[in-house]
């Protein structure tokens, strides 16, 4: 190694060392985005899939159809069902219901799933708009100091479905649970008898 | 040229590494790092940040604001003069020391303000104000407004609930959120903080 080799090593080191900084606090590196497919899972599939990321021992943040509440608009659309604890709509209008969601400072939110039901089929009530017929859901977050919202999981029902269906979302974006920048909630819409939302349930990590 | 281009590589790089190193990056005036490594801190789970979406209407009139699901904000509506609360989950004996509110004023006749209460689960009409933060002025912007100075802060439970309200007079009052910046002393008695060693043990384990 000559002398003249001295700079060339210290230049490519500082820019490893740069490289790795940058890397390991995820500065202003947003993450990628990815495909908003939903799949259906069965309940062991699921079974798996939780224990897999349930390594916190608070994971999963489960919201309930009894955590949200309406928007405020035509919030005698909504019902909610003691028995089954879920939520659905009168049959006339769409409905949209909110929770909060409280997620621990600096966790990654792995997953998310919803459990939904969808008996409308691609024609009837709710409208002439097959979208209106079906059941979505989805999780955001909002900047608290530019009200700039972000979609971080969405879900939806596609016609109707006997069962009830549990969908999972494992590229989850924005993951990082930034506060006190963001706020998070969850929004779900119903319209018909047939339709309901059960469950949302929020999978993360905590260093 | 060839050391030119090396040197400016080198001092490029030493820039960067000083910025990332020496410079904190802050967000808006509530002093709070901004990055990922919070977790890894012993800062507790402080500040409680409370989504609009956990506010509902305290029923005197339901229709009076409306949750804009696609913009993360609640409203005020046409139907003015309703109020709306939302529970307030705090860890026992965190010390609460300061209120931050986003919401966006651009009413020029009439301003909200969001107040953190405390009522006594065992005494009627115990009821304490913590804190109160107003709007003022009107602009078309998310600002920022607080309450430093939060009266009987020590987060006493099962004795006291806790909650926070406000009232929304027209459409063009929007709350985001409401957050919540705390102490949680207790986790140092170990005398990290304190000096405190009367709980150690004599006796090496």
């Amino acid at each position: 190694m000559t002398r003249h080799q001295l700079p060339q090593i210290g230049a490519t080191l500082c820019l490893a060392a740069s490289f790795l900084v940058f890397s390991g606090i995820g500065w202003s590196i947003e993450p990628p985005v990815h495909s908003d497919s939903a799949v259906t899972m069965t309940q062991g599939e699921y079974e798996t899939m939780a224990m897999d990321f349930g390594k916190s021992y608070v994971s999963p943040l489960n919201l309930p159809a009894s955590a949200f509440r309406s928007d405020g608009v035509n919030p005698d659309q909504l019902r909610t069902s003691t028995y089954f604890d879920d939520l659905h709509g009168m049959g006339t209008q769409n409905a949209i219901a909110v929770a909060p969601v409280y997620l621990p400072r600096g966790a990654t939110v792995s997953m998310v799933g919803v459990q939904l039901y969808d008996g409308v089929g691609t024609t009837g009530p709710c409208g002439d708009d097959p979208l209106q017929r079906d059941v979505w859901a989805q999780l955001f977050r909002v900047n608290n100091y530019t009200g700039e919202v972000s979609t971080m999981a969405s879900f939806s029902t596609t016609g109707s479905d006997p069962d009830y269906q549990y969908f999972v979302e494992m590229s989850v974006d924005y993951p990082l649970v930034h506060y006190p920048d963001y706020s998070y909630y969850a929004v779900t819409k119903v319209c018909h008898s047939a339709h309901a939302f059960c469950a949302m349930q929020i999978f993360y990590l905590v260093d | 040229m060839k050391y030119s281009m090396q040197s400016i590589v080198i001092v490029v790089c030493a820039l960067v590494l000083g910025m990332v190193g020496f410079c904190p990056i802050t967000s808006a005036s509530e002093g709070v790092p901004f990055e990922g490594g919070h977790a890894k801190n012993f800062g507790g789970s402080s500040p409680l940040v409370i989504p609009a979406a956990a506010f509902s209407t305290k029923g005197n009139n339901a229709e009076s604001h409306n949750f804009i699901w696609f913009a993360g904000f609640v409203k005020g509506t046409a139907l003015a003069g309703g109020c709306i609360q939302a529970p307030v989950y705090l860890p026992r004996w965190a010390q609460v020391y300061e209120m931050w509110v986003s919401m966006i004023d651009d009413d020029g006749s009439y301003d909200a303000s969001v107040i953190l209460t405390r009522r006594s689960n065992s005494t009627l009409g115990d009821v304490d104000d913590m804190a109160l933060a107003s709007t003022s002025g009107s602009a078309t912007a998310v600002r920022t407004f607080s309450d430093i100075t939060v009266n009987e802060p020590l987060v006493m439970l099962p004795d006291y609930s806790y909650y926070v309200t406000t009232c929304l007079a027209s459409e063009n009052l929007k709350l985001y959120s409401v957050r919540l910046y705390y102490t949680e002393e207790t986790i140092f008695i170990d005398a990290f903080e304190r000096g405190d060693t009367s709980g150690w043990s004599a006796v090496s384990p």
